[in-house]
């Protein structure tokens, strides 16, 4: 089906009414509620796992020994996915499946992905097979006037429903498929001389590790409101910090800066392969943006190829 | 869904002080667990701690002072209460182990395990063809377990040293590895081993020594450790989590990353 650009806007204005919605406004996914406020020509510099996986989340409240959890579950939409957030939210999933916070979250989630038709600087979604998802509930596809939108799931009709009498036949289903045609490169090979190079230059920002749509890892701390009341929570953290592999009596397991770089480049390409079966990097070249060290982790995949549709 | 993270409250029905800073509680639960596996420690407002449980059937732990979860936790005894989830991690593999003569060597709090898995030979003696314990304590104050030792030596053999002796100590001197050099390996024995890192890589090298198959030495790893569920990522080594896949492991699978 083809959806007027101003359709569209119209449709969003209505939904963002009513459910929490979701999309990029440049740098990150924020909550909006007109479809002016929304930038669909760029790749936000933050993804938007911080919707479904908090950077500060209660696991519960106490009161001496008694615990109160809640858990929250709100209608929403996330919308301008890329296809690298789709397959970061597909890998999510898998991890978090039996995590009752994050799936509590996500079954009142519908994606909306938004198809690249070329690659931004530092995207590499080629080598790691994201340059198509099809991990959506609806997808867009941008068109001369409009949208090729394909509704594929139960959740996303009745979504679109108010909108289905403003959509078209047609749409530029060629473009999907030539798209879905891009296979990834196979057999990728880690190259270690480049993460060695890595090591004299990183200063263990973990700038790279929070943009991640794919990074998971966490803290879990108490924090007191009064002598007897408080909360239990869990927060972002990273393997880039010495303090992560630190035990009691001081030793530090991951205390070279070089064996936190190869933590988090085997993380993401290899570790994952064969823990889901899959890379948890998508490519997304996030964590190149945002490092003022230029640490490009594709370097290490080192095999540039050209992409076009 | 079951929320893993729920922490259950749980009565202390019994509390033993074994070595100075070292204290063993009896909780008011039962549990179904296998030796070698452990459980989150919760004292709400403090933190969260992984302790190995150190009995068999019965729900103890037994824990040294370390920090401020551990410290908190020093202060609480009989009748008080404690924050638990678990069991967490996978046992110490019961069926490659059974018919076989266990050897079973320890260091410090890393006899915590290892005591479980007595108490449950105990209770399966026919199942195996006997046992050894090595243990092995900073100095003599610091042998844990002293009033079971006699029990113990009753129908396993039971070998002492310490690091560093006192006065009225007559026993061996020296690190545990040491003790296993003059012992002589019955045929058909497999080992299990808890302690810090240097002492199971001195033991394990002596036992490879005697002849004994690296894939039949089982060793405990502690690392730093927040959910107990593969989660929050900092107990890993390469694809494993020591919490899921661990705290056990295969000498041979495990042994180029200690
Ligand atoms: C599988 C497993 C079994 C264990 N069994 C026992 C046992 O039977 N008896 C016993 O006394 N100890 C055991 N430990 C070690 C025990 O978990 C730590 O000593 C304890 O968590 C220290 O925490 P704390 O809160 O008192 O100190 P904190 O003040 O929290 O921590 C002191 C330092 O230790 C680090 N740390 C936090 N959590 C852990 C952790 N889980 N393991 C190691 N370091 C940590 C902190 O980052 C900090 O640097 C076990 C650890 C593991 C992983
Ligand atoms: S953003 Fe760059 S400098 Fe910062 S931790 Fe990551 S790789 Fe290192
Ligand atoms: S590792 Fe970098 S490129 Fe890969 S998913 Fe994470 S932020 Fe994107
Ligand atoms: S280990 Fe490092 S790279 Fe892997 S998910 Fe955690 S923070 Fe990200
Ligand atoms: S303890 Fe959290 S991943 Fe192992």
């Amino acid at each position: 089906m083809f959806i007027k650009k101003s359709a569209l806007a119209a449709f969003v204005n209505s939904a963002a009414r009513k459910i929490d919605f979701y999309a990029p406004t440049g740098n990150a996914f924020e909550k909006v509620k007109f479809f002016d406020e929304i930038n669909l020509s760029d790749k936000t510099l933050f993804s938007a796992k911080k919707i479904l996986f908090p950077p500060e989340e209660e696991l519960f409240s106490f009161k001496n020994n008694e615990t109160r959890t809640k858990t929250v579950s709100k209608n929403t939409v996330i919308f301008g996915l890329r296809p690298c957030d789709l397959s970061a939210f597909e890998y999510l999933d898998a991890f978090f499946k039996d995590d009752p916070y994050y799936t509590k979250r996500r079954e009142k989630t519908i994606l909306v992905g938004l198809q690249c038709v070329s690659r931004f600087k530092n995207c590499f979604c080629h080598l790691t097979d994201s340059f198509y998802s099809d991990y959506y509930d609806a997808l867009l596809v941008e068109e001369a006037g409009g949208f090729f939108i394909d509704v594929k799931t139960d959740a996303a009709r009745k979504l679109f429903k108010p909108a289905k009498r403003l959509m078209e036949r047609g749409g530029g289903k060629e473009l999907l498929s030539r798209i879905k045609n891009k296979l990834a490169e196979k057999d990728l090979e880690i190259n270690d001389a480049v993460i060695d190079s890595f090591a004299k230059d990183c200063f263990s920002c973990c700038a790279c590790t929070s943009v991640c749509p794919t990074c998971t890892c966490f803290d879990i701390l108490d924090k007191l409101d009064e002598l007897n009341r408080g909360k239990r929570v869990r927060v972002w953290d990273s393997c880039q910090l010495q303090n992560f592999t630190r035990v009691a009596g001081g030793f530090i397991f991951r205390k070279e800066r070089l064996d936190r770089i190869n933590q988090r480049i085997y993380c993401k390409f290899d570790y994952s392969k064969k823990r889901f079966g899959r890379m948890s990097c998508v490519g997304c070249g996030r964590c190149i943006d945002v490092c003022n060290k230029s640490i490009n982790i594709f370097e290490v995949l080192g095999n540039e190829k050209p992409l076009r549709c | 869904m079951k929320n893993p993270y729920a922490v259950e409250t749980v009565r202390i029905k019994k509390c033993v002080n074994e070595a100075p800073d070292v204290r063993t509680l009896l909780l008011d639960k039962k549990m179904d667990f296998n030796p070698g596996q452990f459980v989150m420690v919760s004292l709400l407002g403090f933190g969260e701690s992984a302790i190995s449980i150190s009995s068999y059937p019965d729900l103890q732990i037994t824990f040294r002072r370390a920090g401020n979860v551990t410290n908190a936790l020093f202060e609480k005894c009989t009748g008080d209460e404690i924050g638990l989830r678990g069991p967490f991690g996978k046992p110490y593999p019961l069926n490659e182990i059974a018919g076989k003569h266990i050897l079973l060597a320890s260091g410090g709090c890393g006899i915590a395990p290892i005591r479980s898995l007595l108490k449950y030979y105990l209770l399966n003696e026919n199942s195996f063809s006997g046992a050894s314990l090595f243990f092995g304590a900073r100095n003599p104050s610091m042998i844990l377990y002293k009033n079971e030792l006699k029990e113990w030596r009753k129908s396993f053999e039971v070998h002492l040293t310490v690091d560093q002796a006192n006065s009225e100590w007559e026993g061996n001197v020296g690190v545990v590895s040491l003790l296993l050099e003059e012992f002589k390996l019955p045929a058909n024995a497999a080992a299990v081993v808890c302690g810090p890192s240097i002492m199971i890589k001195s033991v394990a090298e002596t036992l490879g020594k005697k002849g004994m198959p690296e894939s039949d030495m089982i060793v405990s790893l502690e690392r730093n450790m927040r959910c107990g569920l593969g989660k929050c990522g900092r107990c890993n080594i390469a694809e494993k989590f020591v919490c899921l896949d661990g705290p056990n492991f295969r000498w041979s699978d495990i042994k180029w990353r200690v």
